[in-house]
């Protein structure tokens, strides 16, 4: 809360203590501990508390976020510094006292002009998940939103209106989007034909030299090598689909494949073939799409083929029209299959240099080979034709549709995409729109899909619209708005039929409702959105590949792949917390996490013996436990090259504590600093301390961020620097506390799971609302964060109260 | 995009110049009228032909009474390290530091400033971002309308004749529409070419300007909409929503303008720019750092074929290792080198990377002949300069600011005196650049006067 952007709006306020014993309390006090830095001479942090307006009816509400900030700091004991006169018991009482009042008294006053939502539109991830949930859509490889500009961050969210804009750029990139969509979802012709496409087995055809690209390998070559191979890293498809450009309509299909490992360890050395003939071999399926190129290639599984034994795979993927699919031999011989015949054959097979030889076929059936003996396509499968999110909006279509069928439809649609129910004229211009294009082209499909375009570009759409109620001091949202603030808070997407279904009938705020809804919600999958998108910015995972380390020097880096991997440990950890209900205070230590091999051995700790993630409970001793030890975190505060301890500590200071420190005030020249000839980097952020402009928050900051020194750019536990120089993780607080190592931070977190709590409860509540908090929100955060020690402090019983909060449920 | 039948390439086309439609080879003496009307271009390859409408005739002989008619910045994100910057002498016999040293031969078409900066931004990595309008996002939260950047502002004067306005080229940062909102670029040479140089073919241009139509249609009914919804708002939102309000009305212009462009081809340019030959020293890498010349080429091609009269390139910030010799650390590590000479050495790497193309960059404008014949660095107003002064402590003053060309008096080193905190507006000089724009304009955002006593 301490560094809340006032609003300019000012509110009519008394003084509690009418001018008399109240300010006779406050102004002599901080005349006497406050305005030497705060004041006229200096404007340290950039506060400046002589000029409140404590008289008088009329108190701006910046004064009273002032107020609230002076309040804060004497709560936390932080202010006035240790160096400066201190207060008496007895006076900060009081002081704490009279404050506590007068901020009660002007919030009551403000509630109507401050803390208000300010009119949001969807951000990206939002617009994209509506679209999918909307018309049911499969989103893997569609995506309209991909050349929308990034959306801009307010107080470290994405959603929060007043910094979302929409510019002449986005508005156009809203217009192709719903085109792209409407081409995608208007199916009103029969059910797309099958395709069945196969090679090898029995349906094996002459046709099949083709499939061989690249060298070719004669009849006798082939006959001996199976009917197909990969060619190492060269993917095999099936050329049907290639040729024809992919399959013919979006849908489910069915590949299916027999495959079988030979001679893995062969004649030829593993460096001459650069290959590892120790490992069981693997062959990768990917989808990919000519049109789009590299960005649509994805691997979607990979399988171990067994030694000279034909495995049956089957795996069911969603392709969208054009798509295609290729196996790889995921860990095959490196390089081209030219380089071997040229470099490696002649070694093993002085023949191999005649040119009347055929150096192909002197390979096949010599090195190690994946042999694929069939490879299949079918499709495209679907749960029922047409689609449903076509269906939803358009049923039954008559043969020959009307005007009032299609009236009907868009109306359907634009209540839907609307999020509320909506009258006759305000629906009116868009069923014009599309009647006027039907009478003139007579095309009842592509006026459908016009009348569909304007919907999904009206401000209706785009904007999650609370309307001003007809009673000004009502500020209590509708229901309908309730379920929009509840999935968006949830899901990042729409409400779904059942929130819609109680909105409709008005049930959806009564408390017990709306508590079985919250927890339905955060059952369904789509509640991932939460996770990721919270997690992405709370804790600024998304940041993380921003710097990536240096490849040559981390190879183990990308082989391992260990940025996803560190990313999926935190949103594992954080879905494990938020769905069995643990204690938000095990974000700041636990005693288990979430590793696979690759990553529990980046920590240093034993094998996972399982494929993929697994719950680990961690040794004491291995400094890891909760989100202070996870990699995804001290990754994303290094730049690829080395520590930043200043960014860690603004980070944790931020993001744990809640008390980020000021931006180096605007008037004041940074100076220059003079670092030639310091060692460490401890040394080199003393260096900048000494200064005496820096060292207001330095000393607050470097502390923090030098404790987590023992961990490296990557997250790795390190105990010395590379040139043995030993790293120093103590330190001291500013208000007294020693510290040492990561450790030393955590007990100091755990010794105030109140101040943990309200900074979380912060984060969630911005979140939540997608707006700005303000003064008048301290009572609900307040009153949160009273009552989370009785819940013993379960992440879910917090999202409740969130959504059980006042500000939840007003405008 | 492989014109055969009208590959000229680069290097062999000093003597001929080709017609776009008839492909036919018209020579140097041929009809002068013809060759005025039809702007034909020497160099690179390409061959326009300028739009005939009336409205843009009109325009274009507006500006062709002016000084200067183009206006291109360069913006490096994290400014330029001081002492390799500002020469220590002012006047003419000035002697150029490091990092100015790559610009020796454009001397006496450039000059160099110290001590502009703009006054009331403040230090931090949002001032890159205040170069071309002097004021940060946070201090005119009220009124957005104040961050609309001087590019932006000349894209609406000297702009409305060409295909493309204003182009925004590398990374963003300094473009600020109307507004007030931050414009994004393009950072891709293939797209940036595509863009300029690609017609789409008949079938798809009757699609596009089929859905232009319909988009156009869609706008008036969304329109209607807002203004319905806007009466049931609170103020607040009312706002919000005139942002929407004025995006339709932007969008409406540009599908106008875009429709009236579909019909007119675009110049033709030869794709070995972003293509390369097939020798090794033709070769062009199009990931940044190396595409800056391919985007400096491109520049130049699109100011020749009068596809603009508007560019800024911004060079990106962050923390990326530069993969030159001699680069241990990521940029942003070294641009706070705490005066360390080992760390300095490196960022003089980088930046003179950056003033070396930026003068490869002159020397192209001052060998290509615009439409009427004068080198184009005459009659274009470069930039070269940056938001940020001292990256090492994120200082917003004393702005790395230098200008070539235009017609301009150049030549010199000027230096302004420091009042407490400010040097010398920097919007001094945008009101001098937009009047030798032929934009009699007296004020821009923060000035105090202009620059025009030092320049013309």
């Amino acid at each position: 809360m301490s560094r809340l952007v006032s609003l300019l709006i000012t509110c009519a306020w008394v003084c509690s203590a009418q001018g008399e014993d109240g300010s006779d309390v406050l102004e002599p006090f901080l005349e006497s501990y406050c305005i030497r830095c705060h004041g006229p001479e200096s404007q340290k942090a950039d506060r400046r508390f002589d000029q409140l307006a404590m008289h008088g009816t009329e108190l701006a509400s910046e004064d009273a976020e002032l107020l609230q900030e002076i309040l804060d700091q004497l709560n936390l004991a932080a202010m006035p510094p240790d160096e400066e006169p201190q207060p008496s018991d007895e006076q900060l009482k009081q002081v704490v006292a009279e404050l506590t009042n007068m901020l009660a008294k002007a919030r009551e006053d403000a509630r109507d002009q401050v803390g208000r939502v300010v009119l949001r539109r969807l951000n990206r991830a939002e617009y994209r998940n509506t679209i999918r949930d909307l018309f049911q859509l499969n989103m893997v490889d569609f995506d309209p939103t991909i050349t929308f500009p990034t959306d801009e961050s307010t107080d470290g969210f994405d959603n929060v209106g007043e910094g979302l804009v929409t510019s002449d750029y986005l508005l156009r990139n809203y217009l192709d989007a719903a085109h792209q969509v409407a081409d995608k979802v208007i199916l009103p012709g029969p059910r797309p034909e099958k395709i069945h496409y196969q090679m090898g087995g029995e349906a094996s055809s002459p046709s099949a030299p083709e499939i061989l690209n690249g060298v070719a390998v004669d009849k006798e070559g082939r006959k001996e090598a199976g009917r197909l191979f990969i060619k190492f890293r060269q993917p095999l498809g099936l050329p049907r689909l290639d040729k024809k450009r992919g399959v013919p309509a979006d849908g489910e299909y069915v590949i299916r494949l027999s495959a079988s490992a030979i001679r893995r360890k062969s004649r030829y050395k593993d460096e001459d073939l650069r290959y590892n003939s120790d490992e069981p071999m693997r062959l990768s399926l990917s989808i990919d799409s000519r049109e789009l190129g590299a960005t649509a290639h994805r691997i979607i599984s990979e399988y171990e083929i067994p030694d000279d034994r034909v495995i049956e795979i089957e795996h069911r993927v969603w392709l969208e029209k054009g798509f295609t699919f290729h196996a790889h031999w995921a860990n095959g011989p490196n390089g081209s299959f030219k380089r071997i015949l040229r470099k490696v054959l002649p070694k093993y097979n002085k023949d191999a240099l005649y040119p009347i030889r055929n150096p192909p076929e002197m390979y096949v059936g010599s090195g190690p080979e994946l042999h694929v003996h069939t490879l299949e396509i079918e499709g495209p499968f679907y749960d029922q034709w047409p689609p449903a999110g076509f269906a939803r909006f358009f049923p039954e279509p008559p043969k020959k549709p009307d005007a009032e069928y299609l009236d009907k439809s868009l109306i359907r649609f634009a209540a839907t995409a609307f999020r509320k129910p909506i009258s006759q004229d305000e629906i009116e211009p868009y069923l014009r729109l599309a009647r006027e294009y039907f009478a003139e082209h007579g095309d009842f499909w592509a006026a459908a899909k016009y009348g569909l375009r304007a919907i999904l570009t009206s401000p209706n759409f785009i904007y999650l619209v609370e309307e001003n109620p007809s009673d000004p001091s009502d500020r209590r949202i509708t229901e309908h708005e309730l379920a929009s603030r509840l999935s968006y808070f949830l899901w990042s997407s729409m409400p779904d039929d059942e929130l819609r279904d109680l909105a409709d009938r008005g049930t959806l705020s009564d408390a017990k409702t709306l508590r079985a809804q919250v927890e339905r919600m955060l059952g369904d999958p789509k509640s991932i959105a939460f996770c990721e998108n919270f997690t992405g910015q709370w804790l600024g995972l998304r940041k993380l590949g921003e710097m990536p380390p240096d490849p040559e020097k981390n190879p183990g880096y990308y082989e391992d792949q260990l940025e996803e991997a560190m990313r999926r440990e935190t949103q594992l950890f954080f879905a494990h917390v938020l769905q069995e209900n643990r204690s938000i205070m095990e974000f700041v230590h636990a005693d288990y996490t979430f590793l696979n091999t690759a990553l529990a051995g980046h920590y240093s700790l034993p094998a996972v013996q399982h494929r993929g993630f697994k719950k680990v409970a961690l040794p004491p001793s291995s400094h890891r436990g909760g989100l202070l030890g996870h990699g995804s975190i001290l990754t994303a505060t290094s730049n690829g090259v080395e520590t930043q301890p200043v960014v860690r500590g603004v980070w944790v200071l931020e993001n744990l504590l809640g008390t980020p420190p000021n931006p180096p005030p605007p008037d004041v020249e940074p100076i220059e600093p003079d670092t030639r000839g310091v060692a460490t980097i401890r040394e080199l952020m003393e260096k900048h301390r000494n200064n005496a402009t820096c060292y207001e928050c330095h000393r607050k900051i470097d502390p923090i961020g030098l404790s987590l020194e023992n961990f490296d750019y990557v997250g790795t536990w390190r105990e010395r620097y590379s040139k043995k120089l030993p790293i120093d993780s103590s330190g001291e607080l500013p208000d007294g506390t020693t510290i040492k190592g990561p450790e030393g931070i955590k007990s100091f977190l755990l010794s105030r799971p109140e101040q943990f709590t309200q900074c979380l409860t912060e984060k969630l509540m911005i979140y939540a609302l997608g707006r700005r908090l303000s003064f008048s929100d301290r009572d609900d955060i307040d009153r949160i964060v009273a009552a989370m020690p009785e819940l013993e402090f379960g992440f879910r019983e917090l999202i409740q109260q969130i959504v059980a909060s006042e500000g939840f449920h007003s405008k | 995009m492989n014109y055969d039948g009208n590959r000229v390439a680069a290097r062999d086309s000093k003597e001929f110049l080709i017609k776009p439609k008839s492909k036919q080879h018209v020579s140097k003496e041929a009809n002068m009228s013809r060759i005025e009307r039809r702007s034909f271009l020497r160099g690179l390859g390409v061959s326009i032909a300028l739009p005939s409408f009336a409205s843009l005739r009109a325009e274009a002989r507006l500006i062709e009474s002016a000084n200067a008619k183009r206006f291109v910045c360069v913006s490096p994100n994290y400014g330029m390290h001081p002492s390799g910057f500002f020469p220590e002498k002012t006047g003419a016999d000035y002697s150029m530091p490091a990092l100015l040293q790559p610009l020796q031969s454009h001397r006496a078409d450039l000059t160099v400033f110290s001590n502009l900066d703009h006054p009331g931004v403040g230090g931090g990595h949002g001032c890159s971002n205040t170069l071309l309008n002097g004021v940060e996002l946070k201090d005119v939260k009220e009124q957005p309308q104040r961050l609309h950047s001087l590019d932006q502002l000349l894209g609406e004067k000297i702009g409305r004749a060409t295909r493309f306005p204003t182009l925004a080229l590398g990374s963003s940062g300094v473009s600020w529409s109307r507004a007030g909102i931050k414009l994004p670029t393009e950072a891709n040479p293939a797209r940036v070419f595509a863009k300029l140089f690609v017609d789409d073919n008949t079938k798809l241009k009757q699609q596009t300007r089929q859905l232009l139509d319909e988009d156009a249609s869609i706008l008036d009914v969304v329109l209607q909409d807002a203004k319905r919804l806007e009466e049931r708002l609170a103020k607040a939102d009312r706002n919000k929503l005139e942002q929407f309000l004025t995006a339709i009305r932007e969008v409406e212009r540009k599908l106008k303008r875009q429709a009236d462009w579909i019909d007119i081809a675009k110049p033709r340019a030869n794709d070995a720019v972003i293509r390369g030959g097939d020798d090794d020293d033709t070769i062009v890498d199009l990931a940044y750092p190396y595409n800056t010349s391919v985007m400096y080429d491109l520049m130049v091609l699109a100011l020749q074929t009068n596809s603009t009269n508007v560019i800024c390139y911004g060079h990106p910030g962050g923390n990326r290792l530069f993969p030159f010799d001699g680069i241990t650390l990521g940029y942003h590590s070294l641009t706070h080198h705490g005066k360390r000479p080992d760390l300095l050495k490196e960022l003089t790497i980088i930046e003179s990377f950056y003033t070396t193309q930026f003068s490869r960059f002159l020397t192209k404008l001052k060998d290509t002949p615009d439409s009427s014949g004068r080198s184009l660095l005459e009659s274009t107003i470069v930039m070269f300069g940056s938001g940020m002064g001292n990256a090492s402590s994120h200082s917003s003053r004393n702005l790395p600011i230098m200008v070539a060309g235009g017609g301009m008096k150049h030549g010199s080193h000027h230096r302004f005196e420091r009042q407490g905190r400010d040097g010398r507006p920097l919007s001094d000089l945008f009101v001098t650049i937009l009047q030798q724009l032929g934009i009699e304009q007296e004020s821009f955002a923060t000035n105090s006067s202009n620059l025009n006593h030092l320049l013309t």
